[in-house]
């Protein structure tokens, strides 16, 4: 599977969020505050607010607007009022310190 | 369907709505379509402007997205679990013990309208900060207070004399922010200023709408105290006590049909896993605001093939929505918790509407799994109570309401 670079794993904190778009897709990309990379797409499937701009809550991520929470391993619905889960990638660091994102073509 | 608002509701709606064609969508698709889509804005159809005007339901683009967030900041991350273990089930809890020891006739009794409708005051005010009413007694003075803004806000869909129903809710309004809101806020002001001097530290902050307002997060409620006061009696008075109130009496009510049908079941009433389907059900078929209005910025269509024209005023009824029988089957008008529903759909369907001005109250009503909210949390307590209907006394409607159905009393038994 393709793997695309979203930007230098070090300059990524832990326990932030940030956007960032690979394959012409909008992502969210979660470093948890032990320092584990995930990411999904950057969209509510509630409505479509940006879920970087929300709050990462261990390995989960809540919706800015409506609150929906989602598992960022997984995408999976783990708070209302968002029913459909959001699409999650694998993410790996590369020797070279690049954060890396694999995306089906 | 096209047809004249003025016909559904009494001469006293304003003669700019009496005077326009309204198509009215009843059809899901649409009615989902209208909420989600960015070509339509939000509108004050009811001449409400006094108390819904500028709030977050009222407002689009970037500035209802600026103010949504910090909103609901208030329930979000550890405040939604804060919400719960600290305030609802506290209230509920409170609220049905009180109901328990007021013994008449060797029973305990009340009115489930009321008994619901403090408790909901008393999260109201936790949610916006006010002081003291923390309960039954100031929740009741709080409600009292209240009545004459709520009978303002929907008098759009009632009898009466409009004009005078409308100016006693501006006056009792105005009171409630000299009495509640001004104090309240002075309050919160005074530990905004001890946070910053480093007298007190910020976690001590309460999680409300006052300390938004006071810490200035918001400029369009710091700055302006009118639409401070017209969000918390909008988004919190009204849709936090009133409408989520109605729904939980509605809720109970067709709980209590179901058991007479079904009374092996009465013991699953204090199982949320059973109960929330119910809940579900009855939202979908109760849904207490019936009209939304959206106004079209763009020529457009909608799912149906409908064609919208640029400016043209919509009316969503969410009521028949909620019982399309090509999306909710062909039993649609029944109460059936088991219903499958297709995927995207809500078991709920609109009754909380859906979009960006899904109703901020959701995440208490239904908690983040729909089983922790307030309305599976109230049916549990007051089933574990031995809540049944009292059997000397029927519940009546309230025959003022031209479009909505609610009920004006429900007394009932507690048999614990």
């Amino acid at each position: 599977m393709p793997k695309y670079p979203v930007g230098n794993a070090d300059q990524i904190s832990n326990g932030t969020l940030v956007h960032a778009q690979a394959a012409g897709r909008d992502l969210c990309i979660a470093r948890t505050d032990d320092g584990e990379f995930f990411a999904i797409d950057d969209a509510c499937t509630h409505e479509e607010a940006s879920l970087s701009d929300g709050d990462l809550l261990g390995r989960e991520i809540q919706c800015p607007l409506h609150n929906s929470r989602f598992d960022l391993a997984t995408g999976a619905v783990r708070g209302l009022p968002a029913t459909e889960p959001t699409r999650s990638y694998s993410t790996a660091v590369g020797d070279d310190g690049v954060l890396y994102v694999e995306i089906e073509a | 369907m096209v047809e004249q608002a003025a016909a559904v509701n009494s001469e006293q709606i304003s003669e700019a709505d009496a005077q326009t064609d309204v198509y009215t969508v009843e059809d899901f698709r649409d009615a989902l379509h209208l909420f989600r889509s960015q070509k339509f804005n939000v509108v004050v159809h009811d001449g409400s402007e006094e108390f819904r005007g500028g709030t977050l339901r009222m407002t689009d683009g970037d500035h209802h997205m600026r103010r949504r967030k910090v909103l609901g900041g208030l329930l979000r991350g550890d405040g939604d679990e804060w919400f719960r273990e600290h305030v609802l089930l506290p209230t509920i809890k409170r609220n049905v013990d009180a109901a328990l020891s007021s013994e008449q006739n060797g029973s305990a009794r009340g009115d489930l309208v009321l008994i619901i409708r403090r408790s909901f005051f008393q999260l109201a005010a936790s949610l916006i900060g006010l002081d003291g009413v923390d309960n039954i007694e100031a929740a009741e003075k709080l409600r009292a207070l209240c009545e004459p803004i709520n009978d303002a806000m929907r008098s759009w869909y009632m009898t009466g004399d409009r004009a005078k129903i409308m100016q006693r809710g501006i006056d009792c309004k105005n009171e409630f922010r000299a009495d509640y809101f001004e104090p309240a806020l002075e309050r919160h002001v005074c530990m905004r200023d001890k946070v910053q001097s480093g007298e007190m530290d910020a976690s001590e902050l309460p999680h409300d709408f006052l300390s938004i307002v006071a810490s200035g997060a918001e400029p369009d409620w710091s700055e302006n105290h009118d639409q401070a006061v017209r969000e918390a009696v909008t988004d919190m008075i009204n849709a936090g006590t009133f409408s989520s109130s109605y729904t939980l009496v509605h809720t109970v009510d067709q709980l209590f049909s179901w058991l007479d049908e079904h009374p092996e079941d009465r013991a699953r009433m204090t199982d949320a896993e059973f109960v929330f389907p119910m809940v579900s059900e009855a939202l979908r078929l109760h849904p207490v605001v019936p009209y939304l209005f959206r106004k079209a910025k763009e020529d457009t269509e909608l799912p149906s093939g409908r064609e919208v024209k640029a400016g043209e005023l919509i009316r969503i009824d969410v009521r028949p929505a909620n019982r399309d029988k090509e999306v909710f089957g062909e039993d649609a008008d029944e109460f059936n918790p088991a219903r499958e529903i297709p995927t995207g759909v809500y078991r709920w369907g609109l009754a909380f509407g859906t979009g960006r001005h899904m109703c901020f109250g959701v995440p208490i009503i239904l908690g983040s799994t729909g089983e922790n909210g307030s309305h599976v949390q109230m049916v549990k307590a007051l089933f574990a109570a031995g809540v049944e209907r009292d059997p000397d006394n029927p519940p009546v409607w309230n025959n003022d309401s031209k479009s909505l159905a609610l009920w004006e009393t429900y007394p009932v038994v507690f048999k614990s």
